[in-house]
């Protein structure tokens, strides 16, 4: 048997260079079976196996490991296998023109690729839909509020502060006025609070300014109610673009610096930073309570400044820690100066669940549950808490100065009758009275803390109005014209109490009442139709208190303080699609008065201010940090970030779905469609719509259908407030197309027509030999590297 | 060496160790549950809701196929008691009494079922059968899911996040999706008036609960009052035939039943008429799901599979004529299955695993119809007809004894899919994955020869024979075994002892293999001939096909060549539709994601399968057996292409784990 591949051998008597030693070492087939069997290994093990790549001390993204040297080795040598394969093995003749093309598109195929992942960048943006401008006279510069809702800001013009939200969005608002019946456009609910007078709702319509409209809270379009549009002419609020002008680049790190009252972020990239492994010093500065220890491995990478100088000038800042997913966790924790009962206990109902509260003792906001039903106090020795007053029954205690009559009124089931039960007379007058409701410590957000009342219904010779008993009596109003329902708008009238019956709430004690003392914990169980009982607590034992009702108590501190710590999250609970979402670096800054160590949370994206946060997507986490001058700078963790060649503004987001439109599953979706203009020579240009599998090209970068703002329950609105946007170049990728169109070509060639030409010419010889049987293979067959024809 | 082809002992060996399989597949499966069937379901009849449409999930589906789908939510791929999904629905709906206690909720998971089973351990309703038959069918009642120490573990079970937030979930959404306020709501059988395809069809229960509108103004007010776009002629009517059904239902009287049903299809169909679907496709995919989709024709392949393999091996002409004859016959009605699916859908099936997989099945048949009829005079015949029976039979089993995995219910394609680029990436690559198979099929036939070449001459000792498939299966199991535990440890994790008799039995059979491997090629260097191979697969078919020369007579290829020059004739093809399928998805995924390329595992793993062909090629140029090691890489590069499938569609997520 002949070889095939050794036909064409270079003739003996050619010198034998170094460089001809090192080209024969490639010449070789066997050489290029094992270089692909090894690039067979090295991507089943990035791919199958990322635990390999994800070690500490490798830390690799794909991307990352499909480019380490080894294996941008092993493509160079495969690619100089080839090459030297092909010139030095396969003759250039027609029947070869097959492999010469698949191994020539191979090469280009490479080469291109080299080309377009050396130079490639990789980002994303979110486009916001509009921003509100704010305008009024006496204002230096008009102000601005994205369209997000619950985005806030406010405007301080003279000694007036003006406070905006953009309340609700809505992308589909029916147009109802004559001319424009079946138009629909996005429009903006902004909540304006004036520095005097009453808040009011500005409806801002986008593309129809003629349009604006206020609305009063309770009273409907100020149209109705006032006579004119707007509440308040001077304030004029806009729809305007918001333009995005920068993106931030794919699995990098970066750090965000400003000094406090500064607009601008300065970026600080962190080369080095690890991903997938926590990376953490000491145990005391996270809260672990897991089972297995925590695996440490410390870190100190040095952030030098970036390009910008920024807040911390040439002062290298240094992170200590890394975690790749955990949550800051305000935690309890003994040995306070001062005393601080705070309980944790559980509670399992009958059916099963099971819940955990907090409570603590000397904070009047947060020593009893919302409801009410459990309550937590301190006593200084254990006979302080036999002379407890514990009454479960609330008491209304009711006086007529005229008649000097006074008498207490157990309020319970019995006597709160509501609004369809009987008056009762008071003896003696012609008052009478029916208890309506009763709220125990409700929290009052303003200032004063938390109250107890009780809903009275007092009808008087004179008509009847309804008492808000309070617990503190300066609190009691009495509210007129009123419908009685103290949850409906109206325009009612609260004012000082009737001085005709005055009245007073005593609150009752909970039924259950955990007292602390300095020997232990005790539970004081009294309600009413059941015996009263008194439990000694253990931390950690459970307790029956009655059937359907087990107590836990997890922990008691008397002397707590808070802590903030990151918590780790344990592998099971993370979300899978979270990646680095919630991870966070521990970020160490030089100050006058030593270094100063901060947890900073990862952010997607670097945004301007808080107005930018939108909860479950946006979040804006920064922490401050002294500075040597004396000011304090502002740092914030995201990625890299690049500017955009053309700042971007999002004309509109359409949703384009399948029967029964958008029901909360992206199944009914056909597509997304984003319409997007680029500023370009200051003029921004016609709308280019971009969708899933349609991107665009503008001024060097692809831009790419991402992610979307999709309807949520609880956010005010229908969504589609922002588009996001994948941002990429893509040099080399008509070489690596052209590379791979080449090769197709050639596999077809050589499988296909190679087998026809060669059948062909044995055809033609054996009508030359004028012989039948076999052909015997000649010097033009042989040594044809695919055609090693064994005789 | 011609005819010597004879059942073998290891055919014998091979065959039992499928039929252990297959058999233990079939006992361990669940029984279709003792039907209770009573004389009301035998005389219902439900063909005219058959024909009504349900808007749901994005489209306008069947009855029938809308309550496959949430039947399927609800039991899994189990049939209740025996009945069609429709009834099973409509029994739900109206009589939900009955069903709390009746095992009806699949749970998937078997961890978390035996964690359920074990808190109810003390259950008097859980007798020694009712256990087993929970413990078999993973069906569960309601009423025993909602026992409050269940309750209490699943919520613990929830909060992991890895292992069993999962399958809680979808417990949840089981017993969510079987509450018949749920379903009742989700069966929108009418359109509004002006209905445009974005607008939400009304639900029948939504019609009732409203009662007939108003008619006169004395009772307005009173009533529930009109609906929007519905005529109040059509609400009162349906109201009224839907709550005759509901009452027929309740009181089992079939007649009733029948006549309303009969009303209420008439009456849904009277609105919207343009946008109403036709009564033939609603029936025929009615049809379809009734009849599982049509997976049974597996066993026509079946059929098909034996005939052939009779030809390939003692080349007898009725063998030929009969295996061709019931293989275009599956082939048909794989093609009416997977048209009626098409037709159905409305668009070409390729857009879940279901449709991957048979869609696949189905392009491997019209490859081999084509190569068969290229080589119909030459000796390659039949072997091509035969590995598309076998794979299609493969697939079509699998969509038919896994309907957990292989869903079969129609969905709306993703927004991402809707591309042709990658619409004709998808259906290359799923064609070449057929091919790949295909060329399993007379490689694993020419492996098969030699091993018999061997216990003839007797060149090798016999035990060594015996052990060599057995340490081939062993070596492939384990490596998968211990591969499987390193890439998802959560799931399929090994522990203990089963980690060290894996680890061991892989050693143990590797060394096993590379020893007979490096005594083969001893064996060969000491001077063994080999046949000789053509230099590709079309070179082969070409130099056995009759010529036009008088002077080249076509050759008579040994057995080993036939098969050798089939497994290429499909490796070639291939190979080229594997490498151009990938540069497809690649241009699909330049302006998709904005990158044509990302090492996404199915991206890598492709690229990978490609490798082990190129190696292939080129293994062949240098080794003096060739058809020996073609057809060890031709099994290897399906393996990695049926790792590429499975594993990491299953296993490791990655961007494409919809296709």
């Amino acid at each position: 048997m002949q070889d095939g591949n050794g036909a064409r051998a270079v003739p003996p008597t050619a010198s034998h260079g170094p460089l001809h030693r090192l080209i024969e070492l490639f010449n070789s087939v066997w050489l290029g079976i094992i270089l692909a069997s090894l690039l067979f290994l090295f991507c089943s093990i990035g791919s199958a196996v990322p635990m390999v790549r994800q070690l500490p001390a490798l830390e690799m993204t794909e991307f990352e490991w499909f480019h380490w040297w080894p294996f941008d080795v092993l493509v160079a040598l495969f690619c100089v296998n080839i090459v030297v394969v092909t010139l030095r093995r396969i003759p250039l003749r027609w029947v070869n023109a097959g492999v010469w093309t698949i191994h020539t598109g191979i090469v280009t195929l490479t080469l291109g690729s080299y080309l377009y992942f050396g130079t490639k960048v990789e980002g994303d943006a979110p486009v916001f839909r509009r921003q509100v401008t704010i305008e009024m006279p006496g204002m230096a510069e008009p102000g601005s509020l994205v369209v997000l809702p619950g985005s806030e800001t406010s405007v301080v013009v003279g000694p007036d502060e003006w406070r905006f939200a953009i309340q609700s969005t809505n992308t589909d608002w029916p147009i109802l006025s004559a001319g424009h019946e079946g138009e629909t456009a996005y429009s903006v609910n902004v909540a304006v609070t004036p520095p005097v007078g009453e808040p009011f709702i500005r409806q801002l319509l986008d593309g129809y300014p003629q349009f604006i409209e206020d609305i009063l809270p309770g009273k409907g379009r100020a149209i109705k109610s006032l006579g004119r549009k707007l509440v308040n002419e001077d304030l004029k609020l806009s729809l305007g673009y918001a333009p995005t002008t920068t993106f931030h680049v794919m699995k990098s790190w970066a750090l965000f610096i400003r000094r406090v009252g500064e607009t601008e972020w300065v970026e600080r990239p962190i080369a080095g930073l690890p991903r997938y492994n926590d990376r953490i010093g000491s145990r005391d500065l996270v809260s672990y309570n897991r089972d297995e220890p925590l695996p440490l491995r410390s870190i100190d990478l040095t952030v030098p400044p970036g390009p910008t100088p920024d807040a911390f000038g040439d002062t290298p800042l240094r992170v200590t820690s890394y975690l790749r997913y955990a949550h800051m966790e305000r935690r309890w924790r003994d040995g306070g100066s001062q005393l601080n009962p705070v309980i944790q206990f559980s509670a399992q109902s009958g059916n099963g669940t099971s819940r955990q509260y907090e409570l603590i003792a000397l904070d009047r906001e947060h020593n009893r549950l919302e409801g009410g039903e459990v309550e937590f106090r301190w006593a200084d020795s254990l006979a302080a808490i036999e002379a407890m007053p514990i009454s479960p029954t609330a008491m209304l205690h009711v006086e007529v100065p005229a008649t000097k009559a006074s008498f207490d009124v157990p309020v319970d089931g019995k006597t709160v009758v509501g609004r369809t039960g009987d008056f009762t007379p008071i003896e003696g007058t012609d008052f009478s009275y029916r208890i309506l409701l009763v709220q125990d410590n409700l929290v009052i957000p303003s200032s004063s803390g938390v109250v107890s009342v009780a809903m009275v219904e007092i009808k008087t010779p004179d008509g009847s109005f309804t008492r808000m008993v309070a617990d503190k009596p300066e609190m009691t109003r009495d509210m007129k014209g009123d419908s009685g329902d103290p949850h409906a708008p109206s325009d009612r009238t609260a004012g000082a109490a009737d001085p005709r019956v005055t009245m007073t709430y005593t609150p009752g004690s909970s039924p259950l009442v955990f007292v602390a003392h300095p020997a232990g914990l005790r539970l004081l169980f009294k309600s009413e139709g059941a015996e009263p009982a008194t439990f000694d607590m253990v931390v950690g034992q459970t307790v029956q208190v009655m059937p359907g009702l087990s107590l836990r108590v997890d922990s008691l501190l008397t002397r707590a303080l808070v802590e903030h710590k990151p918590s780790i999250v344990p592998d099971a609970q993370r979300r899978p699609d979270a990646r680095v979402a919630f991870s966070m670096i521990r970020l160490e800054a030089d100050s006058p008065s030593g270094p100063v160590a901060k947890w900073l949370q990862f952010n997607q994206y670097a945004m301007p201010d808080a107005r930018f946060a939108y909860p479950g997507r946006f979040t804006y986490q920064r922490e401050h940090f002294p500075l040597p001058d004396g000011t304090v700078a502002e740092v914030l963790f995201s990625r890299e970030r690049r500017e955009l060649p053309n700042p971007i503004a999002l004309e509109d987001f359409e949703l384009d779905t399948h029967h029964g439109g958008y029901m909360g599953s992206v199944s009914g979706i056909r597509n997304y469609v984003s319409r997007l203009r680029f500023l370009d020579d200051g003029k921004w240009t016609e709308p280019n719509e971009i969708s899933v599998n349609a991107p665009t090209g503008f001024g060097g970068y692809w831009y790419f259908q991402s992610t979307w703002d999709p309807p949520r329950s609880g956010a005010a609105g229908t969504g589609m407030n922002f588009t996001g946007l994948g941002i990429g170049n893509r040099n080399g990728v008509y070489v690596q197309l052209f590379g791979c169109c080449l090769s197709v070509a050639g596999m077809i060639f050589a499988f296909y027509v190679k087998p026809v030409i060669k059948r062909r010419r044995q055809e033609r010889q054996c009508a030359k030999i004028g012989a039948g049987g076999e052909a015997e293979s000649d010097d033009a067959m042989a040594g044809t590297a695919t055609e090693p024809v064994s005789v | 060496m011609n005819g010597k082809i004879r059942i073998r002992l290891i055919d014998v060996m091979v065959l039992l160790a499928i039929a252990g399989g297959v058999g233990y597949g079939m006992v361990m499966r669940p029984p279709s549950t003792e039907s209770p069937s009573s004389a009301f379901m035998s005389e219902v009849d439900l063909t005219p809701l058959y024909a009504t449409a349900v808007q749901a999930d994005g489209r306008l589906r069947s009855f029938e196929s809308h309550a496959k789908t949430y039947m399927g939510y609800i039991a899994g791929p189990r049939v209740v008691n025996g009945q069609s999904h429709g009834y099973s629905y409509l029994d739900l709906l109206f009589r939900p009494e009955a069903y709390t206690d009746t095992d009806i909720i699949f749970v998937k998971n078997k961890l978390v079922l035996g964690r359920i089973l074990n808190v109810l351990e003390e259950d008097p309703r859980l007798d020694a059968g009712r256990l087993a038959a929970i413990r078999k069918s993973r069906l569960i009642a309601p009423s025993l899911l909602n026992e409050p120490e269940v309750k209490a573990l699943l919520n613990v079970l929830g909060r992991d996040l890895i292992r069993t937030s999962k399958p809680v979930d979808m417990i949840n959404s089981a017993l969510f999706v079987s509450q018949p306020q749920f379903l009742g709501e989700n069966l929108k059988l009418v359109a509004p008036d002006d209905a445009t395809p974005e607008t939400q069809w009304v639900s029948v229960m939504h019609i009732e609960s409203m009662g007939g509108a108003p008619q006169d103004a004395a009772h307005a007010g009173m009533s529930g009052g009109s609906i929007p776009g519905v005529s109040t002629e059509l609400q009162g009517n349906l109201a009224k035939a839907w709550s005759g059904l509901r009452n027929a239902w309740r009181s089992q009287d079939a007649a009733t039943v029948n006549t309303h049903a009969t009303t209420v299809a008439q009456l849904v169909r009277s609105s919207a008429a343009e946008l109403y679907p036709s009564q033939s496709r609603l029936s025929m995919e009615s049809w379809y799901f009734r009849y599982k989709g049509m997976t049974w024709v597996w066993l026509v392949y079946l059929a098909s599979a034996l005939p052939l393999l009779m030809a390939v091996i003692y080349k007898w002409k009725g063998a030929r004529r009969l295996g061709i004859g019931l293989f275009v016959f599956a082939f048909l009605l794989q093609s009416a299955s997977v048209g009626i699916r098409w037709y159905i859908s409305g668009r070409w099936p390729n857009a879940n695993m279901f449709e991957a997989v048979t869609t696949a099945a189905w392009f491997g048949g019209v490859g081999a119809l084509l190569i068969e009829w290229f080589a119909r005079k030459t000796p390659f015949r039949n072997v091509f007809a035969l590995g598309s029976a076998v794979m299609s039979m493969i697939a079509l089993m699998a969509a038919y004894y896994l309907p957990v995995y292989l869903d079969s219910s129609i969905s709306n394609k993703m927004a991402a899919l809707n591309d042709i680029w990658l619409y004709i990436h998808t259906n290359v690559i799923i064609w070449s994955y057929a091919v790949i198979g295909l060329a399993c099929v007379p490689a694993l036939l020419l492996l098969r020869q030699r091993w018999c070449l061997s216990w003839d001459n007797g060149s090798i000792p016999k035990w060594r024979l015996l052990i060599l498939p057995i340490a081939i299966v062993a070596l492939n199991y384990t490596a998968y075994a211990i591969l499987m535990h390193f890439i998802a440890r959560e799931k399929y994790g090994l522990q203990g002892y089963a980690l060290y008799a894996n680890v061991s039995a892989l050693w143990a059979s590797l060394i096993f293999v590379s020893l007979e491997g490096f005594a083969a090629a001893a064996r060969t260097r000491a001077g063994v001939r080999p046949e000789r191979s053509a230099s590709g697969g079309a070179s082969a078919l070409m130099s056995s096909a009759p010529t036009s020369s008088r002077f080249l007579q076509p050759e008579r290829p040994t057995t080993g060549q036939v098969f050798d020059g089939a497994t290429m004739v499909l490796v070639e093809v291939a190979f080229i539709m594997l490498w151009a399928g990938t540069v497809m998805g690649a241009i699909w995924a330049d302006h998709s994601w904005g990158r044509p390329w990302g090492w996404d595992p199915k991206e890598v793993f492709a690229l990978n399968t490609f490798i082990i062909f190129l190696i292939l090629l080129h293994v062949r140029l240098k080794v003096r057996d060739k058809a020996f090691h073609t057809a060890i890489l031709a099994v290897v590069g399906f393996q990695v292409m049926l790792f590429n499938w499975i594993a990491v569609n299953f296993v490791i997520t990655g961007l494409h784990s919809y296709a």
